[in-house]
């Protein structure tokens, strides 16, 4: 009989503290909610950036050694490349943000790097001699070149 | 209305559910969307390297068909480069149309031999090619009915040699300006010496050449290529297979490609009949 009274007594509720706790865990909910949201947006921008990387510098290394077997190709049947040109488009942004990209010579990797931590490196592989450049971003048109007096590949902005 | 009056709270939590299944869906939604969003990326097949190479591969087999056509039967220097001519140029035309199909361009330049001097020993014909190269391997020296040379020296040595298929020295022929050498190991009267008169067409499977005397298989290898110019021709079988090799000239044909994207231009001696 006590405990059925204990249950049935009311005495304790106070609405207005009832609301105010229903707002603070409402708030709470929804902040936790926001900031996950927040934290997921900003790994899918980054997920995104490496994933859009990826498919940038294995096209990237595509072209050079696109170029690269052209002149060799081309020494197999004895015969000389006086020009190539070879122009292509890369975007200046990337899930709105820029970025840069370092061509190397010494590893032979194109490595493409970004403000919020998107890095990736394709590597790359060309027999003739290779000019190492550095691109920060805003440029969407390049072009790769052969000169055949130094026996070397370029890419440049155009 | 019975529903709404219901204080069980079975509406309430069927709501919530379909709250929560509602955000998960819109949340992986969300999630593609703005995946899909940020990637800026197109791929594209690049073709340019397969389309130059089967420009050079038959722009070469054009001139060299258009060549052993127009000399076959003989005849003057002016009748055979008019006929020559005739082919390459039908040959150059048709170009430009089977590439334009496709958005792409293709032209030719060539020249023809008249007023043009005979080829060099080196591996492309040019002055400036590989001096010592390999001229055909595996070759059954017993099966080579032809091997004619015409040499010019426009330095001291000039050597054609025969190698076994342990890479060890069997044969060779050495021009200098007066005279030219034989020596043959396999042959007991190995060393022979002659008078060489430049311009003088030698066929090396006679005596005392006798060079389809050796043991089978050789290859055949050419030595300070740049010391000599002039024509050759040798025939027979090599692994078996029926080869022949063969330079009268060298014909400097350029040839330029352009794509969507890719532009080339380059410089191709060709060297004719084979």
């Amino acid at each position: 009989m006590a405990l059925k009274r204990i249950i049935k007594n009311e005495e304790a509720v106070s609405i207005s503290i009832g609301f105010i706790l229903m707002f603070a865990v409402t708030v709470i909910v929804f902040t936790g909610v926001m900031i996950s949201f927040y934290s997921l947006s900003r790994n899918i921008e980054k997920s995104a950036m490496e994933e859009s990387f990826r498919i940038l510098g294995s096209g990237l290394a595509n072209k050079i050694t696109t170029v690269d077997t052209l002149v060799n190709v081309s020494a197999s049947f004895g015969a000389t490349v006086e020009s190539i040109e070879y122009e292509f488009r890369l975007p200046a942004t990337i899930a709105g943000k820029t970025y840069s990209i370092n061509l190397t010579n010494t590893t032979y990797e194109i490595i493409l790097e970004a403000d919020n931590g998107a890095l990736v490196g394709s590597p790359f592989s060309v027999s003739n001699n290779f000019t190492e450049r550095k691109f920060y971003g805003g440029a969407e048109d390049y072009i790769i070149t052969y000169d055949k007096n130094n026996n070397k590949i370029f890419i440049d902005e155009r | 209305m019975g529903l709404i009056e219901d204080h069980d709270a079975q509406f309430m939590l069927l709501a919530g559910f379909l709250i929560g299944i509602g955000l998960v869906i819109t949340t992986v939604m969300l999630n593609s969307i703005m995946f899909e969003g940020n990637m800026a990326i197109e791929s594209v097949t690049e073709n340019s390297k397969y389309d130059m190479v089967n420009l050079m591969q038959i722009t070469t087999d054009e001139i060299r068909s258009a060549y052993r056509n127009a000399t076959e039967k003989g005849g003057t220097v002016p009748n055979t480069t008019k006929n020559f001519t005739k082919q390459v140029n039908n040959f150059s035309a048709t170009l430009p149309k089977i590439y334009s199909m496709y958005g792409g361009g293709a032209r030719i330049s060539y020249e023809n031999w008249t007023n043009k001097g005979f080829a060099n020993f080196t591996e492309n014909g040019m002055p400036g090619g590989k001096d010592n190269w390999t001229l055909v391997e595996g070759v059954n020296a017993s099966s080579v009915t032809v091997f004619n040379v015409s040499i010019n020296l426009t330095g001291s040595i000039f050597k054609i040699e025969a190698r076994n298929s342990a890479d060890s020295f069997v044969w060779s022929i050495e021009f200098n300006n007066s005279n030219y050498n034989v020596t043959n190991v396999t042959n007991a009267s190995n060393y022979t010496i002659g008078t060489f008169i430049s311009g003088s067409q030698y066929n090396l499977t006679s005596h005392p050449f006798d060079f389809n005397y050796l043991s089978s298989p050789v290859s055949i290898h050419i030595i300070n290529g740049k010391n000599a110019f002039g024509k050759y021709k040798i025939q027979g079988l090599a692994n078996n297979r029926n080869f022949t090799r063969e330079r009268d000239y060298v014909l400097n044909t350029s040839v330029a490609i352009s794509t969507t994207k890719v532009k080339a231009n380059i410089s191709m001696p060709v060297s004719v009949p084979w």
